[in-house]
């Protein structure tokens, strides 16, 4: 018997982080040898809304490729190994040449690019009310003693 | 001698001897001295209810006198009992007899009077009654300064007797335990001070006492000069001292004769001062009281503030009484009031003074007066504007008015004066304006770079908004990095402005000009009322009122979104988002994968993956 961790996935298949939901642990044991990148296990449910399987022996994760009722309690899983979210670590960690696509730095780019104008307005701290506005009267001046 | 059940009182001397003469008396009819008891010592344990005694001793000796009842006590017929008036006399003169204690018991052992003054050493015998007296016990025992002494039981009163209810009494005793000191003096005093009144009730003082009396003026009165509260006291005059808080106190420090206290408070009227840019004083005194007193002559001066003259007479009004101050043809920073000619006033009535120091010639522009009145002033001023000097004669004071104008600019208030239109006064003060220019900061603003490269000055364009004035150009080699500060300034009189842009090291990197203010129509000149209300300069209508630094600058942008976009950067994946093909790749292995997975992984890296 051996443990599988059961989630449901919605990532595309060549996305490199899958996001893992409605988890569920169930034991199934291998109908056929193991050669690590496809394995056919069978479990004891009859449950069938599940596409990604966690082997924690293995420490792997499959697609689910296809599924097979072997009978009322049997349900046969044929399982694909996802080597992207299995080597994850191994591909970040990798160098590549880039022909196509991806979000880099763009002032490395020594080809295309595009050039826009940013408006930034930067405001000084005061500014004249005018509901506070002053009033000068200037009069003619023609008072006092002599 | 007395048998028992007669009541029998002692009045004992502890440090002279004593006789007696007059009296009243009441069911007595047994007087005489007692033997004197000698050496007694009132502070040892054994005489705990003496030992508290003033000046207790240690050898002392008692002398005293004793008169009994004439009628055999009983539960009804014990009172009234006693002797009154009954004068003591020392064997030296100018001496008084003061009371230390009262002793009272009932007995029922002894059956006999007493031959000499008793001494009751048991812990629980009788009642000891210390002074101050209460107002039952001086209801039967009293003195007089003159040394006639009452003890009189008026009425059955058990308060002050020990186990008087007893039905086994046999004697009732009543002590009296004094001493004759030095007499003091006791001398009269008198109040006829007026409209005021003293916190020192007494009506007499011992001779050599201090006094005290702090006078409090009625309302409407205040205490001044020569009228104060004072004293005569053996021909000595006390003159009181005024507090801060408008009281008077008189103190005598050795009271040695009859006080007579005369003086008092004055009548106060209101004194309402109306002063611009100037200070009253009363003679050299600066004058900061809300009131005059009557009757009372003031010396009233007006100093006007630095760089202030008056330029009109100050006016005073009295009642019915009105006059101008005295402006000396040299100095025209004083005016003395002029009453009837002389150079002080008598109050007989509210005093109200108007003065109006106007800004120095030299600090002004000579032809013109310039003021910042306030909607409210200037609403007021304007219901002025049509004088009539005489009966349906009318003068056009707008006349005096060269322009009115409205700035937005908030103009320092230094000084107000009394605003004139020409000769005539308005009697309606308001702020003047005393500067050539108002100064408005608008603050600082820090500008830093954006790409930290030459996008941010190639082709850049940056711009300084100026309220009321416009926008002008700035070189972004000058506002980079810099702490730029903004100010205004502006002419009150026309409301033309220029603004300036300064670095913190007091660099001017920019200067416009421009006009702030507009003018408000007053008057219907030369038939157009067009002439008046325009500006050239109509930015004042403009919706921003605050000053901005606006920086329009380049900015290169990498196509993220583009797929068909080459770029052929050899890179970390980590440092990759979004969708990445990649061409050549060099795996760096950190866990064990086999063959399959790693042709899969290039695989799917140069078909494109999600990052």
């Amino acid at each position: 018997m051996l443990a599988l961790e059961l989630y449901k996935v919605t990532n595309q298949p060549n996305e490199l982080n899958k996001t893992l939901n409605n988890p569920i642990t169930i034991s199934g044991v291998f109908r056929t040898e193991i050669d690590c990148i496809d394995i056919v296990v069978e479990i004891e449910s009859n449950n069938y809304d599940y596409n990604y399987v966690f082997i924690q022996s293995l420490n792997k994760y499959y697609f689910v490729s296809n599924i097979t009722l072997v009978n009322a309690k049997v349900t046969r899983l044929y399982l694909h190994c996802d080597v992207l979210m299995t080597y994850k670590t191994d591909i970040l960690a990798s160098f590549g040449l880039v022909t196509k696509g991806g979000n880099i730095n763009p002032y490395y780019s020594n080809v295309e690019s595009d050039s826009r104008q940013d408006i930034r307005r930067i405001a000084f701290p005061y500014y004249f009310n005018t509901q506070n506005a002053s009033f000068v009267l200037v009069t003619i001046s023609g008072s006092g003693v002599e | 001698m007395a048998t028992n059940n007669y009541i029998q009182m002692q009045i004992i001397s502890r440090n002279m001897d004593l006789t007696y003469s007059g009296g009243n008396y009441t069911k007595v009819s047994i007087l005489g001295k007692l033997t004197p008891l000698t050496n007694i010592d009132v502070t040892s344990s054994e005489n705990t209810h003496y030992k508290s005694l003033p000046n207790a001793g240690n050898s002392e000796t008692w002398y005293g006198i004793k008169f009994g009842s004439s009628i055999a006590y009983s539960q009804t017929n014990y009172a009234p009992f006693g002797v009154q008036n009954l004068q003591l006399e020392s064997v030296e003169s100018g001496l008084k007899f003061v009371i230390d204690l009262v002793h009272t018991e009932t007995n029922s052992s002894s059956n006999t009077y007493e031959t000499f003054p008793f001494l009751r050493q048991s812990a629980t015998y009788g009642k000891f009654i210390h002074p101050p007296f209460n107002s039952v016990i001086n209801g039967w025992v009293s003195i007089t300064e003159n040394n006639v002494i009452k003890l009189y039981v008026s009425n059955v009163n058990e308060t002050y007797f020990d186990q008087l209810s007893s039905a086994y009494r046999t004697q009732l005793l009543i002590q009296i335990i004094g001493h004759w000191e030095t007499a003091t003096t006791t001398y009269i005093i008198t109040d006829i001070t007026t409209n005021c009144i003293g916190d020192n009730p007494q009506t007499s003082v011992e001779g050599g006492q201090t006094y005290t009396n702090t006078f409090t003026p009625n309302d409407g009165y205040a205490f001044h000069g020569v009228n104060k509260p004072n004293a005569v006291c053996a021909g000595v005059v006390y003159d009181s001292v005024i507090n801060a808080d408008g009281t008077a106190t008189i103190t005598i420090s050795n009271v040695n004769g009859n006080i007579e206290l005369t003086g008092g408070a004055i009548r106060k009227y209101n004194l309402n001062l109306e002063l611009y840019n100037c200070v009253l004083y009363d003679g050299n005194n600066p004058y900061n009281l809300d009131y005059v007193l009557e009757g009372e002559t003031y010396y009233f001066i007006l100093h006007s503030n630095a760089n202030f003259i008056f330029k009109t007479f100050p006016r005073w009004n009295m009642g019915s009484e009105t006059g101008d101050f005295a402006l000396s043809t040299i100095d025209k920073t004083i005016a003395r009031i002029s009453w009837h000619n002389y150079q002080y006033i008598i109050i007989d009535n509210d005093l109200r003074i108007q003065a109006n120091a106007t800004l120095s010639p030299n600090l002004k522009y000579g032809f013109v007066s310039i003021y910042n009145p306030t909607y409210d002033e200037l609403d007021e001023l304007s219901r002025k504007r049509f004088y009539s000097p005489t009966q349906g004669e009318f003068i056009d004071l707008s006349e005096y008015v060269i322009s009115l104008r409205k700035l937005y600019v908030e103009i320092p208030k230094v000084a107000r004066e009394l605003v004139f239109f020409g000769k005539y006064n308005t009697n309606i003060s308001a702020n003047i304006v005393t500067t050539d220019f108002i100064e408005t900061d608008c603050g600082r603003v820090f500008i830093s770079e954006l790409n930290g490269n030459s996008l941010d000055y190639n082709g850049v364009e940056i711009e300084c908004y100026l309220p009321f004035i416009g926008s002008v150009s700035l070189n972004p080699n000058q506002v980079y990095g810099k702490h730029l500060t903004l100010r205004y300034r502006t002419n009150p009189l026309n409301g033309d402005c220029a603004a300036f842009l300064i670095t913190i090291d007091g660099l001017q990197i920019a200067y416009a000009q421009g006009n702030i203010s507009f003018d408000v129509p007053i008057n219907f000149k030369y038939g157009n009322l067009n002439n008046y209300g325009t500006n050239d300069n109509s930015l004042y209508l403009v919706y921003e009122k605050r000053p901005y630094i606006e920086i329009r600058t380049n900015r290169q942008y990498q196509n993220m979104n583009n797929r068909l976009l080459n770029n052929n950067l050899w890179v970390q994946i980590s440092e990759c988002s979004g969708y990445v093909e990649f061409s050549e790749i060099q795996f760096n292995q950190i866990n064990k994968i086999n063959n399959d997975e790693y042709n899969e992984i290039i695989n799917l890296l140069q078909n494109g993956i999600i990052v």
